[in-house]
C-alpha cells in the first residue's frame, strides 16, 4: 500500500505543479505588438502611444501628402498638371470624383489617429495622479487634445462649407469617444465650436506645464526619449495657440478675426524670441557646417516653424513621389520658369532656395520644387521636417486682421515678415500682397488653397504659368463630398 | 472550472478505485476456487467471474488472480470470465472445485473500436458520431492521397472545389466537416488556419494538412473522422471543425518481411468545361461588338486604320490561323510513387523500417512535387512496460508553373503563336490597353520565372505505456519535430514586368526561409474496470502540452543582367526602402482532459468529457477555456426483451456539448497596439492601435447536439448509420463594418445567432453473398443547412452596401448559403435590354437593388456517393459516383465572360456563348444582352443556375494472388489494382473550372508485393 500512496501523491503533485506553472509558460510575448492594458501601465507607455500618432502623421495620406505637399497645392494651382493623363489632372480641374478619391484615404487615416488620441485621453483620466504625474498628464492630455483638434480641422477645411457663406451646412463628425461608433455629421458651426473648445483646453493644460514657454524649442538631444526637448516637433503650447488663431481666421466672422488677431499677437509676443526667422547663413548651410553647401541648405526655413512632423524618409515619400525631375511627365509636379519668376520677383528671397532650375525627362526646362529633397546634416533636424504651422502665418494673420482698421500696423506686420525673408517692404495693396506672401511662404505646406477657400475667391491665378488666364472658382470647387466609404453608411 | 476542481476530480477518481476493491461474502456450498491468468501465465487481478443467467452471483480475482465463486445455483451452469481488454471466456460448471482460466488479449478489429488518437474506445460503448476506415478501404477508392479517398467514403466531409487552382499538386485542399463554421464577415488575419479546416492527428499527435497530404497511402492503417461534440471534446476548442485521426501501420512480430507497393498513374488535363471561341468566331464577335468601329461619326483616318486591322486579321483567319492556346502549357504526365517496408521481430521487440518516394507532376508544365520519406519504428515490450519510438523524415521539393493558365485562356485565337521563322514573338498586340500590352503567354513561358520550394521535416515520437497498478495504465508520449522550408523565386530581367525599369532594377530574386521547431507531450492515466457483470466503468485523465517556435527570414534583391547568374550575389542590391524580413513567433498550448464512460449491461452507455484548454494566443483575455460534452446511447438489440431475430444490432445515440470556441475568440475582446518598425523619430518607440478593445464582447457559444442510429440486419447484409445534428450558436460573433470616421472600419460584435442543421448517413446493402463472391451497393448522403436568427435589422447597412456586388445577405431566416439578387425575366427581344421583376411583381427595365429577393442557395439539397463493390475470389472491383443536386450557383463565367465583356476585355478571348447567345437584332430571343453593349450589368437571377452534378469519382479493379509461380520468385502474395479517377463529369451548368490551373483526370495502377 505504501508504494501506491507514493504514486498517488506524486501524481497529484505533478498535476498541480503543471497547472500552476503553465500560466507562466503560456505567457508568450509578441515582438511587434503589445496589449493595450500592458502599454498604458506606465508613463513610458503613454509616450509610446502618443509618439505613435506623431510618427503616423508623416503618413503619405496625412502630412506627407494630402494635408501637406500634394492635394491642397494642386488645388491651389501651384503646379502644371496639363499633361495628358496626369495623375492630378482631374483634381486640378476640381472634378468631383477626383476630389473624393484624393481625400478618401486621408479621411480614414486621420480618424484612426483621432481614435488613437481618444484612447490615450481615456487612459489619461484613469492614470491621472497614479501613473502620470501632473506635468506628464498636462503635456500628454494637452497634446492629444491639440492633435484631435488639428486633424479634425484639416478634415473640416476639406469637407466643411465656405464658412462665411453657409456656416449651417454639414461638415464632419467630431469624434471624441474612444469606442468606435457611428457619430452624426455635425453642422459646420458645431464642428468649429468643438475644434476651438479642444484647442482651448489643450492650451490651458499645456500652459501649465509645457517647457516651451520658458525654454523654447530646446533642441538638445538628451538621449532616450527626449521627453521635454525638441518641442517644435511636438504640438506645443505656442503651436496650439497659433492653430487656434488659424482656425479663427479660417472661420472669418468679425468676432473670429478679433480672436485670431489676439491669439496671433500673443504668439508673436510670447514666442518670437524662441522662434526667430531664419538668417541667410542658416538657409545656405553656412551656419550648420561652416560653408555654403547645397546639400546642407535649410530649405524649409525651419527656425520659425512652431510645429513640424518628422519624417526620416522625407525625400523618398515626398520629393521622389511628386517633385523629382526624373519622374514621368504624368506624375511630375513642377512649375515653369515664367511661373517661378512671377512667384519670386525678388532674387534675394530666401524661399527661392526651395526651387531649382532643371530639365524634366522629356528635356523641357522646368523649375523643380526641391524643398523636400533628401539630405543629411549632422545634428540638424530640418532635413526631416515637414512644417505644419509656423510664426510667419501669425504675422500674415495679424496683417490681414489689421488691414481694415490700422494700415500702419498691417504693413508693419507684413513687412516684418517680408524683410525677414530678405525681400523689400511694400506700402500699397495690402490684401493682394498678403495673398502673394501666402503663395511664396507656404509652397509645399498646403495653406494657400484654404486661404482661397476662406475668402471664397472667385478667381485664382495659375501659379505655374502666369501667362495663362486666371481660373474662375465657384463655391462648389471649394467643397468636398464625404468619401464613398463614409457616405455608404449615411443616408 | 478552476485548477482545484480538477485536482479534486482526479483525487475522487483515485479514491473510487480504492473503495471498489474488496467485497467479502460469507462462504457457502457449491463453491469454485480458481485462478485467472494471462497468456504469459501471470495471474490477472480484477477479472470478473459470474454465472451466466444469474448475473448477481459473481466475484472478481484478487491481486494474484485467485478467486472464489460461491453460491453457484443448482445444475449445470455456464461461468463467464471477463476483463477489460481481454476476450471473454465461457466455461461449463459441472460441480468441479477448481479451475484455471487463461484470458487472451483482445485483438480488436477496426470495426469494433473508435480510434480517437488519445484513447481507443469500444465502438459499442461509444455515444458519439465517428466513422473509421481502414487503409484498404481507402485504397479501393484511389491511390493518390488519403483525403481524396476519404472524401468518397465519408459523407459529412467535403473538399471544397478549388475553382481557381484546379488540380495544382501544390495547393492544399480546403476541407469541411459538416459545413462551414459560423462566422459572419471576414476573419482577422491573426487567425492563421483556414477557418473551416478540421484538426489532423497522426499517431496521436497534431500535424498539419501538408503532413497528411504527403503521407504515403500505403502506410495508413486507419483513418477515423470524429464529427460531433462528444467525440471531438477530447481535443477541446481546436476541434470545433471536427477531427481526422490517422494511424499508421505498426510493425508486426514474425520473421523478417519485406513489402513493396508502387503506384503509377497517368494524369491528363480536363478542358471539357472550357468553351472558348475559335479565331473566326472571335473576330466576328469583335466586329459585332464594335471593336472595329470608330467612335467618331464621320469617316476618319481612325476608321481606316481599324478597317485595315480587321481585314488583315480576317485574311489571316481565312489563311487558317486559329491558335489553340489552351493546350500549350499543358501536358499529360506520368506519376509514380513507391513504398518499401521491412518489419519483423519477436513478441518482445518489433521493428519496422520504411522508405518511400513519390513524384507528382502537375498537368501544367513546370509544376512539380517530389516527396521522399523515411521512417523507423521500434516497439519493445517487457512485463508491464511497452515502449515505442517512431522516427520520420520527409523531404518535399516543389516548383510552380511560370505563367498562369488564365493567360493562355485569355489569348485571342487569331494571333499567331509563332513567327513564320519559328521564333516566338513577345508581343501579341502592340497597343496599350490601359497602359498594358498583350504579351504572348508562350513567350512568357520561356522566360525564367521560377518559384521553388523545399521542405525538410524530421520528427520523432516516443511512447511509454506502463500498466502500473491493477486497472490503471499510464501512457506518456513525447514528440519533437523540426521543419525547415525554404523558397526561392527568380524572375528574369527579360520579363516584361521590367520593361522601362532602370538596368539596376531589372530582375527579381526573393527567398524566404521558415523554420518551425515544435515539441509536444501527453500523459494519460487510464482506468478501466468491470464491476460485477453489469457495470463497466472507465475513466481517463490526460494532460498535454505543445509548443511551436516559428522563425521566418527573407529578402528580395533586384538588378540582374541575365539568366545565367540567378545567385543573389549577382544582383545589384535591395530595392530602395526594402529591408530584410524577420519574424519569430512562439505559440503554446496546454490542456487537461477528464473523460469518463459507464455502461450498464452493455445496454445503456454514458459518456462525459471535460477539457480545459489553455493557449498562448496573443492578446487573450482569458487563457483557459472549458469545453464539455455528454452522451448517452441505448443498445436496443442487447435488451433481454428484444427478440427480433433478423436485426443484429440496433443502437440509438444522443450527444450534446459545446464544441469549443475557436482560437479567435480568445483575443477578440482585447485591445492591441502595434509598434511601428518603418518610421522612427527622436522620441523613442511608437505604437498605434491595431485593434480596439471591446470589453463587452461575449464569447460565441455553440450547443451542438447529435442524434444517431446504427443498425445492421440479416447477418450484416444491411448496414445503416445515420446522424442528425443541430448546432445552435448564440450569440454569434460578427465582424461588422463601420464608417471610417469611427476610427476602425471593422469591429467585432455579438449579434443574433445561427442555427445549422443537417444529416448524413451511410447505407450498405449486400445484394449477393456466397463463399467466394460478394456484391454490395453503397449509398451515402448528406445535407447541411444553416440560417440566421435574431439578427433583426442591425446588419441592414451591410445588406445595402453589398447589393449588386455581393450575394450574401443578413436577415432573420436567411442562410449564409443563400444567393440574393433581383429577379430577371431575361432579355427583351425587341430592345435587347434586360427586364426585371420588382418585388411587387411588376415588369421594369430599371435595376433597383431594393427589388432583390432570395433566388437560390449554394447548399445542395442532397449530396453523396452511390457506389457498387464486387468481389469474386481474388478479383475485386468498385465504382463510386458523386451526386449533388438541389443547389444553385452564381455562374461567374456567364457573368464575366459572356455578359460583362468590357471594352478592355474585348482584347481577350471569351466564352463562345458571347457570340451565339447574345442579342443582336430586334426579334432575337437571346439569353444575354446586346452584343455591342459594353456596359456593366448588375448581378441578377439570370446568372443563378441550378447546379446538379454527377461525377464518376472512382472506378477501380483489383486482383489479389498468392499463386504458386509467385512463390517460386519468393513473392508470398501480390495484388494489383487499376483506377480511373474523375474521368467523367456531367453538370447542369457549363462553367469554366480551374481558372489559374486546370482540373485533371487520372488513370492509375497500384502494385503491392509481399516477400
Amino acid at each position: 500500500m505504501n508504494i501506491r500512496n507514493i504514486y498517488r501523491i506524486a501524481t497529484v503533485l505533478a498535476v498541480s505543479f503543471a497547472l500552476l506553472s503553465c500560466r507562466a509558460w503560456l505567457s508568450v510575448d509578441s515582438e511587434d505588438r503589445i496589449m493595450e492594458d500592458e502599454l498604458f501601465k506606465d508613463t513610458d507607455g503613454f509616450y509610446t502611444a502618443l509618439n505613435g500618432i506623431y510618427v503616423d502623421l508623416v503618413n503619405a495620406n496625412l502630412y506627407s501628402g494630402t494635408f501637406g505637399p500634394s492635394s491642397p497645392d494642386v488645388l491651389a494651382q501651384y503646379y502644371d498638371t496639363e499633361a495628358d493623363n496626369h495623375t492630378f489632372g482631374s483634381l486640378a480641374l476640381y472634378q468631383n470624383e477626383a476630389k473624393r478619391l484624393a481625400v478618401s484615404n486621408a479621411w480614414t487615416r486621420a480618424y484612426l489617429m483621432i481614435l488613437n488620441a481618444n484612447k490615450i485621453l481615456e487612459h489619461c483620466e484613469t492614470a491621472s495622479g497614479t501613473i502620470l504625474n501632473v506635468t506628464d498628464y498636462n503635456i500628454i492630455k494637452g497634446e492629444c487634445l491639440g492633435l484631435r483638434a488639428l486633424l479634425h480641422f484639416e478634415l473640416f477645411r476639406y469637407f466643411g462649407p465656405v464658412y462665411t457663406v453657409s456656416p449651417g451646412a454639414d461638415a464632419i463628425p467630431y469624434m471624441d469617444v474612444s469606442d468606435p461608433q457611428v457619430m452624426p455629421v455635425l453642422k459646420a458651426t458645431e464642428a468649429a465650436e468643438r475644434i476651438l473648445d479642444d484647442l482651448d483646453k489643450a492650451a490651458s493644460l499645456l500652459g501649465e506645464s509645457d517647457p516651451v514657454i520658458t525654454l523654447g524649442k530646446n533642441e538638445t538631444d538628451n538621449g532616450g526619449r527626449n521627453l521635454y526637448s525638441y518641442r517644435n516637433l511636438r504640438l506645443n503650447y505656442f503651436a496650439v495657440k497659433a492653430l487656434a488663431a488659424r482656425v479663427n481666421m479660417y472661420l472669418g466672422y468679425d468676432s473670429n478675426r478679433e480672436e485670431a488677431l489676439r491669439l496671433a499677437e500673443e504668439v508673436i509676443s510670447e514666442a518670437a524670441e524662441f522662434f526667430p526667422f531664419s538668417t541667410r547663413d542658416e538657409v545656405t548651410g553656412q551656419a550648420a557646417i561652416g560653408a555654403v553647401t547645397e546639400s546642407a541648405e535649410d530649405r524649409i526655413l525651419s527656425s520659425d516653424v512652431l510645429f513640424a512632423v518628422y519624417n526620416v524618409r522625407r525625400g523618398e515619400d515626398i520629393y521622389e513621389k511628386y517633385f523629382s525631375n526624373s519622374l514621368e511627365a504624368t506624375n511630375l509636379l513642377a512649375i515653369s520658369g515664367n511661373g517661378y519668376r512671377n512667384l519670386y520677383p525678388e532674387e534675394g528671397d530666401l524661399r527661392t532656395y526651395q526651387w531649382e532650375s532643371t530639365k524634366d525627362v522629356l528635356g523641357n526646362d522646368i523649375m523643380s520644387f526641391v524643398k523636400y529633397e533628401a539630405m543629411e546634416v549632422d545634428g540638424k533636424n530640418y532635413p526631416y521636417m515637414i512644417p505644419v504651422i509656423r510664426m510667419s502665418e501669425m504675422y500674415l494673420i495679424a496683417a490681414e486682421c489689421y488691414a481694415d482698421k490700422d494700415d500702419g500696423l498691417a504693413y508693419a506686420r507684413l513687412n516684418f515678415l517680408r524683410n525677414a525673408r530678405m525681400t523689400s517692404s511694400v506700402s500699397t495693396n495690402i490684401l493682394s500682397n498678403i495673398e502673394n506672401e501666402y503663395m511664396r511662404e507656404f509652397a509645399g505646406e498646403g495653406q494657400l488653397f484654404w486661404y482661397y477657400k476662406r475668402n471664397n475667391m472667385p478667381s485664382i491665378p495659375a501659379i505655374y504659368d502666369r501667362s495663362r488666364p486666371n481660373i474662375s472658382m465657384s463655391t462648389a470647387n471649394y467643397v468636398f463630398e464625404l468619401p464613398q466609404s463614409e457616405d455608404g453608411f449615411r443616408d | 472550472m478552476t485548477k482545484s476542481n480538477i485536482i479534486i476530480l482526479l483525487l475522487s477518481l483515485l479514491c473510487f478505485s480504492a473503495i471498489a476493491q474488496n467485497s467479502k461474502v460469507p462462504p457457502l456450498k457449491r463453491t469454485l476456487i480458481g485462478v485467472v491468468k494471462d497468456e504469459a501465465g501471470k495471474g490477472l487481478p480484477g477479472a470478473v467471474v459470474y454465472v451466466k443467467g444469474h448475473e448477481t452471483i459473481g466475484t472478481e480475482t484478487d491481486k494474484y488472480g485467485n478467486f472464489t465463486l460461491q453460491n453457484i445455483p443448482e445444475g449445470n451452469q455456464t461461468l463467464i470470465f471477463s476483463m477489460l481488454g481481454m476476450e471473454e471466456v465461457e466455461i461449463a460448471y459441472t460441480g468441479q472445485e477448481s479451475t484455471v482460466v487463461t484470458l487472451k488479449e483482445e485483438a480488436a478489429s477496426l470495426d469494433d473500436v473508435v480510434v480517437t488518437g488519445i484513447i481507443t474506445r469500444h465502438r459499442n460503448s461509444f455515444t458519439g458520431s465517428a466513422s473509421t476506415f481502414s487503409g484498404q478501404e481507402l485504397k479501393i477508392i484511389g491511390n493518390s492521397n488519403i483525403l481524396q479517398s476519404l472524401k468518397t467514403l465519408e459523407p459529412s466531409m467535403n473538399i471544397v472545389e478549388n475553382n481557381l487552382r484546379g488540380a495544382d499538386p501544390n495547393t492544399m485542399p480546403d476541407l469541411e466537416i459538416r459545413g462551414k463554421t459560423s462566422i459572419v464577415g471576414e476573419l482577422s488575419s491573426d487567425y492563421e488556419n483556414v477557418p473551416n479546416q478540421p484538426l489532423f492527428i497522426l499517431d496521436g499527435m497534431e500535424v498539419t494538412i501538408e503532413t497528411i497530404m504527403n503521407l504515403n497511402i500505403d502506410r495508413v492503417k486507419s483513418v477515423t473522422v470524429l464529427k460531433d461534440a462528444a467525440s471531438t471534446a477530447i481535443y477541446g476548442s481546436k476541434a470545433a471543425n471536427g477531427v481526422i485521426v490517422v494511424e499508421t501501420i505498426p510493425p508486426e512480430p514474425g520473421q523478417l518481411r519485406v513489402s513493396y507497393s508502387g503506384n503509377f498513374g497517368i494524369q491528363f488535363p480536363d478542358l471539357s468545361d472550357y468553351n472558348l471561341m475559335n479565331a473566326e468566331e472571335k473576330l466576328t464577335f469583335e466586329r459585332l461588338a464594335g471593336r472595329y468601329t470608330s467612335k467618331s461619326e464621320n469617316e476618319s483616318p481612325e476608321q481606316d486604320a481599324l478597317d485595315a486591322l480587321y481585314y488583315s486579321r480576317l485574311k489571316a483567319v481565312r489563311q487558317g490561323v486559329d491558335s489553340y492556346w489552351l493546350a500549350e502549357p499543358l501536358r499529360t504526365v506520368f506519376n509514380h510513387s513507391h513504398n518499401l517496408y521491412i518489419d519483423g521481430g519477436d513478441q518482445n521487440m518489433q521493428y519496422g523500417i520504411g522508405v518511400n518516394y513519390g513524384n507528382e507532376k502537375g498537368v501544367m508544365k513546370g509544376s512539380d512535387r517530389d516527396i521522399v520519406g523515411g521512417n523507423i519504428q521500434v516497439r519493445y515490450r517487457k512485463g508491464r512496460f511497452t515502449f515505442s519510438n517512431n522516427f520520420n523524415m520527409s523531404l518535399v521539393n516543389s516548383s510552380t508553373e511560370p505563367v498562369s493558365f488564365s493567360q493562355f485562356a485569355n489569348a485571342n485565337p487569331y494571333y499567331r503563336k509563332r513567327n513564320p521563322d519559328g521564333s516566338v514573338p513577345l508581343l501579341l498586340e502592340d497597343i496599350d490597353i490601359a497602359g498594358q500590352s498583350i504579351y504572348n503567354p508562350l513567350a512568357l513561358f520561356n522566360i525564367p520565372n521560377t518559384n521553388d520550394n523545399n521542405d525538410l521535416t524530421f520528427s520523432d515520437q516516443m511512447d511509454l505505456t506502463w500498466r502500473f497498478w491493477n486497472a490503471f495504465t499510464i501512457k506518456g508520449t513525447l514528440g519533437i519535430s523540426n521543419n525547415s522550408s525554404e523558397s526561392e523565386a527568380f524572375q528574369s530581367p527579360d520579363h516584361p514586368d521590367f520593361i522601362g525599369s532602370l538596368a539596376d532594377k531589372k530582375g527579381l530574386y526573393s527567398t524566404s526561409k521558415t523554420t518551425n521547431f515544435s515539441y509536444n507531450g501527453r500523459i494519460v492515466f487510464s482506468y478501466g474496470k468491470l464491476f460485477g457483470a453489469y457495470h463497466n466503468f472507465s475513466a481517463n485523465a490526460a494532460w498535454d502540452f505543445s509548443s511551436k517556435d516559428t522563425k521566418r527570414t527573407g529578402y528580395s534583391v533586384t538588378g540582374f543582367v541575365g539568366n545565367q547568374h540567378r545567385n543573389p550575389e549577382f544582383s545589384s542590391g535591395f530595392n530602395q526602402g526594402d529591408k530584410p524580413e524577420y519574424s519569430t513567433t512562439t505559440s503554446r498550448s496546454t490542456g487537461f482532459l477528464l473523460s469518463a464512460n459507464y455502461a450498464f449491461k452493455s445496454r445503456y452507455m454514458f459518456d462525459f468529457n471535460y477539457r480545459l484548454d489553455g493557449s498562448s494566443v496573443f492578446g487573450a483575455q482569458r487563457m483557459f477555456t472549458g469545453t464539455w460534452s455528454a452522451g448517452i446511447a441505448w443498445d436496443i438489440s442487447n435488451e433481454a426483451w428484444f427478440k427480433v431475430k433478423w436485426i443484429d444490432y440496433l443502437k440509438l445515440r444522443y450527444s450534446a456539448g459545446n464544441p469549443g470556441n475557436q482560437n479567435f475568440d480568445a483575443y477578440m475582446s482585447s485591445g492591441i497596439y502595434e509598434y511601428n518598425p518603418d518610421y522612427t523619430n527622436i522620441f523613442g518607440e511608437s505604437a498605434i492601435i491595431q485593434k480596439v478593445a471591446n470589453r463587452d464582447l461575449a464569447w460565441q457559444k455553440t450547443l451542438d447536439q447529435n442524434w444517431g442510429l446504427d443498425f445492421t440486419a440479416w447477418d450484416d447484409r444491411i448496414r445503416l448509420g445515420v446522424d442528425y445534428y443541430y448546432k445552435n450558436t448564440d450569440p454569434l460573433l460578427v465582424s461588422i463594418s463601420l464608417p471610417p470616421s469611427a476610427g476602425q472600419t471593422r469591429v467585432y460584435t455579438n449579434l443574433g445567432g445561427q442555427i445549422s442543421q443537417g444529416f448524413s448517413g451511410t447505407f450498405n446493402v449486400v445484394a449477393l453473398r456466397t463463399q467466394t463472391m460478394r456484391l454490395g451497393v453503397n449509398f451515402t448522403f448528406a445535407q447541411n443547412k444553416s440560417k440566421y436568427v435574431n439578427i433583426g435589422d442591425q446588419l441592414e447597412f451591410m445588406n445595402e452596401k453589398g447589393s449588386s456586388e455581393v450575394l450574401r445577405r443578413y436577415y432573420d431566416g436567411a442562410s449564409p448559403d443563400d444567393i440574393w439578387a433581383v429577379r430577371s425575366l431575361g432579355i427583351d427581344p425587341a430592345t435587347g435590354r434586360e427586364i426585371f421583376l420588382t418585388k411587387e411583381g411588376e415588369y421594369t427595365f430599371q435595376y433597383d437593388a431594393d427589388d432583390e429577393v432570395k433566388v437560390g442557395s449554394t447548399a445542395p439539397d442532397l449530396e453523396g456517393i452511390i457506389g457498387v463493390s464486387f468481389y469474386w475470389g481474388q478479383f475485386s472491383a468498385a465504382i463510386n459516383c458523386r451526386y449533388e443536386f438541389g443547389g444553385q450557383i452564381f455562374a461567374s463565367a456567364l457573368y464575366d465572360k459572356v455578359e460583362n465583356i468590357s471594352e478592355e476585355e474585348l482584347y481577350y478571348n471569351v466564352d463562345r456563348r458571347a457570340l451565339y447567345d447574345r442579342w443582336q437584332k430586334p426579334g432575337d430571343n437571346a439569353s444575354f444582352k446586346a452584343i455591342d453593349n459594353l456596359d456593366s450589368t448588375p448581378m441578377s437571377s439570370r446568372f443563378v443556375l441550378d447546379n446538379n452534378v454527377f461525377t464518376l469519382e472512382s472506378i477501380s479493379v483489383g486482383y489479389d494472388t498468392s499463386a504458386r509461380w509467385l512463390q517460386k520468385i519468393r513473392v508470398q502474395g501480390a495484388s494489383i489494382r487499376l483506377y480511373a479517377n474523375n474521368i467523367w463529369r456531367i453538370a447542369s451548368v457549363k462553367e469554366e473550372r480551374g481558372i489559374e490551373y486546370p482540373f485533371s483526370n487520372s488513370v492509375s495502377m497500384s502494385i503491392s508485393l509481399r516477400f
